[in-house]
């Protein structure tokens, strides 16, 4: 009489074959190891790296996860904070207009690159009619500043003003004069009217008197 | 003095919980993993699975599987030691390659040839129960064929025990005591037969895999 399958009998060989195998292989140091991995010509470091790597990867949060993270507490930073005046009228005007500028974020950059400006004289990255002969240091300075600061554009159209303020502030560190370009100047108007500021360096350690207008993330209408 | 080990909490697995780590739950499992020396036990995993393969390539593929049952599937820190547990896993995926890459194979071919033309329907179809049957049916094929291959192994080398040990198994007879009582062998027999019996099965699953292994070096 024939109750067991071939599947269970075969599956039960092949642990039992593996019993003795695994027990043998895991005793094997970490040292030993390596040395076979290396005499068989394995790259132990590069071994080593890609283990390390699985344990970033799972260390470092989602994007998306982080994004939410980061609107949640700033939600809740918000929510802890007392209630908010009204913010006058010509304050939610000009927060209006300057969030619509900048909610059009890198649209707007986009335009501004190929439109220049109508200003006199703007203060935009260095160009060879403005710095005929930058250094090349500098002009890295000023293209990882470009980076920042286009990444802040888009940090404020999705309302991470937070986010936008730190990009604004490591651009200012690395391209001082970037600060006085328009798209810069608008935006950190949507930032001071659409959060409290991120950084107290950059303001007066004295409690706000002018509190943002409402909406925790969405830039006035 | 008995000190107390410490004792640390087992990790779920995302198949028992049914969804995916959050980030909480990932640098929870990071910190345990390191706590535990990933990095060195991978090493030693990445050895036996190098030592099954024999190839370079072929171990570092099957750690990135190995890495993805990790996360999967249960692990007791306390029960198992790390590598202990990666080589568990090195052995399953190693074992089951093939038939997971052959079934997924002809599951594709079946999905489209039978269910595709039905997908509008929303209730599961005879064809994906029928699909689930034949799948059934095919492995209990290829186990009889490893099975037969296995024989053809005993009788080749006149290894009786194991025959009778074969054959006993499938009549769910797994007492040695009463497998030597029904063969008229001496029990000691059945005891010796074991490790010819691992020999061979580790010797099959190589050489449908195409690694070849020398006398003793299965390991």
């Amino acid at each position: 009489m024939t109750t067991r399958t071939a599947q269970e009998l075969w599956q039960r060989l092949v642990d039992e074959a593996g019993e003795d195998l695994i027990e043998r292989a895991a005793s094997v140091s970490v040292a030993q190891a390596e040395k076979e991995l290396r005499d068989a010509g394995f790259d132990v470091k590069a071994e080593r790296a890609a283990a390390e790597a699985f344990l970033a990867e799972l260390e470092q949060p989602a994007d998306i996860d982080r994004r939410k993270e980061e609107l949640v507490s700033q939600a809740r930073a918000r929510s802890l904070r007392p209630a908010r005046k009204r913010p006058s009228t010509v304050v939610l005007l000009a927060a209006a207009a300057t969030t619509a500028a900048v909610g059009g974020g890198l649209l707007y950059a986009e335009l501004h690159e190929h439109a220049p400006p109508q200003q006199p004289a703007p203060p935009a990255p260095p160009s060879p009619t403005t710095n005929p002969s930058p250094a090349p240091v500098e002009s890295d300075l000023v293209a990882a500043a470009k980076a920042r600061r286009d990444e802040a554009f888009s940090a404020c159209t999705q309302g991470l003003y937070s986010r936008c303020a730190d990009l604004l502030d490591q651009a200012r560190q690395l391209d001082p004069a970037g600060e006085s370009d328009p798209r810069v100047v608008q935006a950190r108007a949507a930032i001071a009217a659409g959060q409290q500021p991120p950084k107290p360096e950059h303001r007066p350690p004295t409690p706000r008197k002018k509190p943002p207008p409402r909406g925790p993330e969405t830039p006035p209408k | 003095m008995n000190v107390p080990k410490p004792q640390w909490a087992a990790y779920p697995g995302t198949d028992r919980l049914g969804r995916a780590l959050t980030n909480e739950e990932k640098a929870a499992f990071a910190k345990l993993l390191r706590a535990h020396d990933y990095v060195g036990a991978r090493l030693v995993a990445l050895n036996f699975a190098h030592k099954l393969t024999r190839s370079r390539q072929a171990a570092k593929e099957l750690m990135g599987r190995v890495d993805v049952r990790l996360v999967q599937q249960a692990w007791d820190p306390n029960e198992v030691p790390l590598a202990k547990a990666l080589c568990r896993y090195v052995w399953s995926v190693w074992t089951h390659s093939l038939e997971e890459s052959a079934a997924a194979e002809r599951l594709t071919d079946a999905y489209l040839q039978e269910v595709a033309p039905f997908q509008e329907r929303t209730a599961p179809s005879a064809e994906q129960m029928n699909l689930e049957e034949a799948r059934r049916r095919r492995r209990e094929a290829e186990a009889k064929a490893d099975l037969e291959a296995l024989r053809a192994h005993f009788e080749k080398a006149k290894d009786e025990g194991n025959l009778d040990w074969v054959r006993f198994s499938l009549e769910e007879i797994d007492d040695l005591q009463e497998m030597a009582r029904r063969s008229g062998r001496d029990v000691r027999e059945f005891y010796l037969a074991a490790e010819r019996r691992k020999r061979a099965v580790q010797r099959l699953l190589g050489a449908k895999r195409g690694v070849k292994y020398e006398e003793g070096d299965e390991s």
